[in-house]
């Protein structure tokens, strides 16, 4: 309702700072310079937080190399950072103004695919080659963009095993209830979710968005827990999740299967719900008990976890993963264009064929790409354990979440 | 047994409305000043439970004692000192004047505290209880009952003590009262104090059931809004018909219509009394 | 001077001007205790103006006003209702709200430092009696006919415990019946020693209960006296009376 007012005064005061903050190199060419614009504060802060950890990581690693090579040079890698306050409008400002005022030579894109295919009318504008960290859905590349790349895969890859898994190992499931939060994304894969379930025989008894910003849900829970699903599928950001999670708890709803998206596979989550995360199913596009032997910068999978670990003091999640992951394709599309020209660049993505620590990446005609296997997990025991694909599986499939 | 849970649900959630907005409604109907500070005080409450809880383990029961005397202060000071000055110009500029003076106080909490959620999570956690089929949270009912206790004690001193008197003698006839012997400008001061304190009160009650975040605030903002519109200025009464009326439309909105489309139903609600009862289910008869 | 020891209320040369317009001109005059003093004159004389000079509503723009020895020239309207003077209204306004003892009631709370409003509502139902209302106590005050109202805005204004009161117009829209009433009331109050001034178009009533007469023209103080007196003046006649009134008059001795 009053949003906009956090325009003028803050965010060109926030931005004053984040440009004094990024010190200036010595010499302007030697440098390379990443526009991130992320929701640094407000309800999306935490997810901001985990695409920070992996760029700099990444940004870290090529430093300490020497940093990337172009045609024999080497450049140093300086990430800008920007906030949008969780706004996806600011999102696009933002972009805008570090590419024409900023001088930023490649974008990532902001978080979330809402924000994604925003600000993507920018840099496609402009010609910068964008790789989205965090943007799956399929709606974010159906503009026929060509300097647009995503690093998730297309939302059914996360529903379709979910759906299989719970058929084969939770045979008692005939109902389920999803509840999305009104968003790109989350309502992107809840649509997904809803015609995989149908597609397997579940009868899907409630389907209902709730508005972005929504802090009570006690009559959207009461009904559900009225119509006794033995399936509940939520979507939503991290703090929707946990607010959802515990008015559940509020209403004592119990299910044998709860499935959520995008959350749990945060340490933040599991800490914050605490008991109340047993056993939620959750599905990602990477794991760190992945066993690919990649040929960018960090190589082996088990190798950035090593990196993460040591840097951060804590396992990756899927996030965090994915922001190192982008970093690290550009430093891969840029050494093989042997240039900074963005056209060449940007061809050099396209053609990527290649093993990473982030797993396979080959990227579809519409930038997003179509060569991951993402996994499926469930919390137990205050820890993600992998129970798809059998590559890496963990453990098996527990019902019954109280 | 839907009907009766989400019926619950909503007279909890509407007693909880009703604390939201006392604070707002008084300072409107006694002021006539639109006080757009309103949300993030509550907001600033809300902080200082979170953080008597975190650092001091004060539990927020206790923080109500200090929170009322703290906030009352400050927006005794508030009013004397700035919003007096412009108390009989026209309603724009006070709320021009509240309105910037919220960006000031909104943005400092956003530099000081960020903007992320924070939660006020009780330690031993205190589940919910079950009557029936009907299951409500023991959070939620505690702080209801707080919110009430807080109302009721509004009531009675409006209605038994001297200042309170005053204060319902100015909404009622600003001249007529001054004529009596009431000194006025001390009475709005009184009232912003009254309304400042009643938010901080509030904010620590929301602390216990809702996120806390800088960004809440405008949604504090905008239900305190609706349910002065839809109860009427100025009186407790009003504020709990208004609330429990939002909590009430909004579940059945959220049922019927689903969750998507619960708050356009309130807002349409909104609309329709301010065009056919623009003084509220209770309006002016609901003096104290 | 022995008088000014009974000299409630003094002006001493008191103008009020709004931008170009005076209201007030120069005035200068005294109210005795326990007089009951008519101000009279046409519409747009300055009555209504110097009652609110008098009670801070509208402060004056030249001279000094005193009352019971102090002055209050600058004194806010709520300040003098506290130090005894008190006034009714030509356009009777009671809290439409509150009942009839309420409105009393709040009158009493908010003048009196010490009272509280279980005190105050006792004290209210003795002036309701007093003004004959107490079968009214807990109606609303909205419900009320004028000439009830006239009667509740004198017992809100006996309940400030006043030293000296400002009638204004009471008996505007009253019934023969009505104002016979009302000016036993005013008769009964000046009995009680409380100093009163009253503005007044009905010379029966004013002829009747007046103690001294004072006539403003333009803002102007134009005669000061005896009623008998007063009456007589050729320039009151001019001014206000008429010839007609005064052949009348002159006509009963």
């Amino acid at each position: 309702m009053f949003h906009p007012r956090f325009g003028c005064v803050s965010a060109s005061l926030l931005l004053a700072l984040a440009s004094f903050a990024v010190p200036s190199p010595a010499s302007a060419e030697d440098v390379i310079r990443f526009g991130a614009p992320l929701p640094i504060t407000g309800p999306l802060a935490p997810e901001a937080a985990a695409q920070q950890m992996g760029y700099n990581l990444w940004a870290e690693e090529a430093n300490k190399a020497g940093g990337i090579n172009v045609g024999g040079k080497k450049y140093k890698v300086e990430i800008v950072y920007g906030d949008y306050q969780s706004n996806t409008p600011r999102s696009v400002q933002i972009t805008e103004q570090m590419i024409t005022q900023d001088n930023v030579n490649f974008m990532f894109g902001p978080f979330g695919s809402g924000a994604a295919k925003a600000a993507s009318t920018i840099s496609e504008k402009y010609k910068v080659p964008t790789i989205a960290a965090s943007a799956s859905s399929s709606q974010v590349y159906d503009q026929n963009y060509k300097y647009l790349f995503g690093t998730f895969t297309p939302n059914d890859t996360l529903t379709t095993p979910l759906t299989g898994i719970i058929k084969a190992k939770a045979p008692d499931v005939k109902k389920v209830a999803i509840l999305a939060r009104n968003d790109l994304f989350p309502l992107a894969i809840a649509q997904e979710m809803e015609k995989s379930a149908k597609a397997n025989g579940f009868e899907v008894v409630y389907f209902e968005k709730y508005a972005i910003n929504t802090l009570d849900h006690s009559a959207t829970l009461s009904q559900i827990k009225s119509l006794a699903p033995q399936w509940i599928f939520v979507t939503g950001y991290i703090n929707d999740l946990l607010l959802i999670r515990k008015q559940m708890t509020d209403q004592q709803m119990k299910a044998p299967v709860v499935t959520m998206i995008a959350g749990p596979a945060y340490q933040t989550f599991i800490e914050t719900a605490g008991q109340s995360a047993e056993n939620i199913s959750s599905a990602s596009w990477w794991h760190p008990a992945e066993q690919y032997d990649g040929k960018d910068i960090f190589g082996k999978t088990s190798n950035f976890v090593k990196l993460f670990k040591a840097k951060y003091n804590s396992d990756p999640d899927y996030a965090q993963a994915s922001a190192a992951a982008s970093g690290a394709l550009f430093q891969m599309a840029i050494e093989k264009a042997g240039s900074l020209d963005r056209d060449k660049v940007r061809d050099a993505l396209a053609s990527l064929d290649v093993m990473t620590f982030w797993g396979p990446v080959k990227f579809g005609s519409n930038g997003q790409i179509n060569s991951l296997e993402p996994p499926v997990f469930q919390i137990q025991n205050a820890k993600p354990v992998v129970l798809y694909p059998d590559a890496i599986k963990q453990g098996e499939f527990k019902l019954g979440v109280n | 047994m839907l009907a009766v849970q989400v019926l619950i649900n909503a007279l909890v959630l509407g007693c909880l409305y009703a604390c939201i907005a006392i604070g707002f409604s008084l300072v409107w109907g006694v002021l006539n000043v639109i006080n757009l500070i309103h949300g993030s005080f509550i907001v600033l409450g809300a902080y200082l439970a979170w953080g008597a809880y975190q650092w001091a383990h004060i539990s927020p029961w206790y923080a109500l004692l200090f929170a009322a005397p703290l906030f009352f202060g400050f927006g005794y000071l508030l009013q004397r000192l700035l919003l007096n000055r412009v108390i009989s110009a026209p309603v724009l500029v006070t709320l021009t004047l509240t309105f910037g003076l919220d960006l000031i106080l909104n943005n400092a909490m956003i530099y000081y505290f960020k903007a992320d959620y924070r939660k006020l999570t009780l330690s031993p956690p205190t589940g919910s209880i079950s009557l029936f089929d009907v299951v409500v949270p023991v959070d939620r009912l505690i702080a209801t009952a707080s919110a009430l206790a807080l109302t009721g004690l509004l009531y009675l001193l409006l209605r038994r003590s001297k200042v309170g008197r005053a204060i319902v003698a100015v909404r009622l006839d600003r001249d007529a009262a001054v004529l009596m012997g009431v000194d006025v400008k001390s009475i709005y001061a009184v009232a912003f104090g009254l309304g400042a304190a009643l938010a901080g009160c509030a904010g620590v009650l929301m602390a216990l059931i809702f996120p806390i975040s800088p960004l809440t605030s405008s949604a504090y903002l905008g239900k305190a809004f609706v349910v002065c519109v839809l109860g009427g200025l100025g009186s407790v009464s009003g504020a709990l018909a208004g609330g429990l009326l939002l909590a009430l439309v909004e579940g059945i909105g959220s049922v019927y219509l689903g969750p998507a489309h619960a708050t356009t139903l309130s807002f349409v609600l909104l609309i329709v009394f301010l065009v056919a009862r623009p003084q509220g289910l209770l309006g002016r008869k609901g003096f104290e | 001077m022995p008088e000014m020891q009974h000299e409630i209320l003094h002006l001493s040369n008191v103008s009020r001007n709004f931008g170009g317009l005076r209201a007030l001109r120069d005035v200068s005059i005294s109210v005795s205790k326990g007089e009951v003093l008519g101000l009279i004159g046409p519409n747009g004389a300055g009555k209504t103006t110097l009652v609110n000079t008098v009670c801070g509503v509208t402060p004056a723009s030249a001279g000094v006003v005193t009352f019971d020895g102090r002055d209050i020239t600058r004194v806010k309207t709520y300040q003098a209702a506290r130090l005894g003077l008190s006034r009714t209204f030509q356009i009777v306004q009671p809290f439409a709200e509150f009942s009839a003892l309420d409105n009393v009631a709040a009158a009493a709370l908010f003048s009196q430092p010490g009272e509280s409003w279980k005190s105050a509502r006792l004290e209210a139902r003795t002036h309701l009696a007093f003004v004959g209302l107490e079968a009214q106590a807990d109606q609303c005050a909205a419900t009320l006919t004028l000439a009830m109202r006239k009667r509740l805005e004198l017992a809100k204004a006996l309940a400030m415990k006043p030293k000296l009161l400002f009638l204004d117009e009471v008996n505007a829209g009253l019934n023969s019946i009505e104002v016979e009433r009302a000016t036993k009331l005013i008769h009964q109050l000046a009995a009680r020693g409380i100093t009163i001034v009253m503005i007044e178009h009905l010379m029966k009533v004013v002829l009747n209960v007046c103690t001294r007469i004072a006539v403003l023209h333009n803002g102007e103080l134009i005669a000061d006296g005896a009623p008998r007196d007063v009456i007589k003046n050729q320039a009151v006649v001019d001014a206000y009376l008429g010839q007609q009134y005064a052949q009348r008059n002159a006509a009963r001795g």
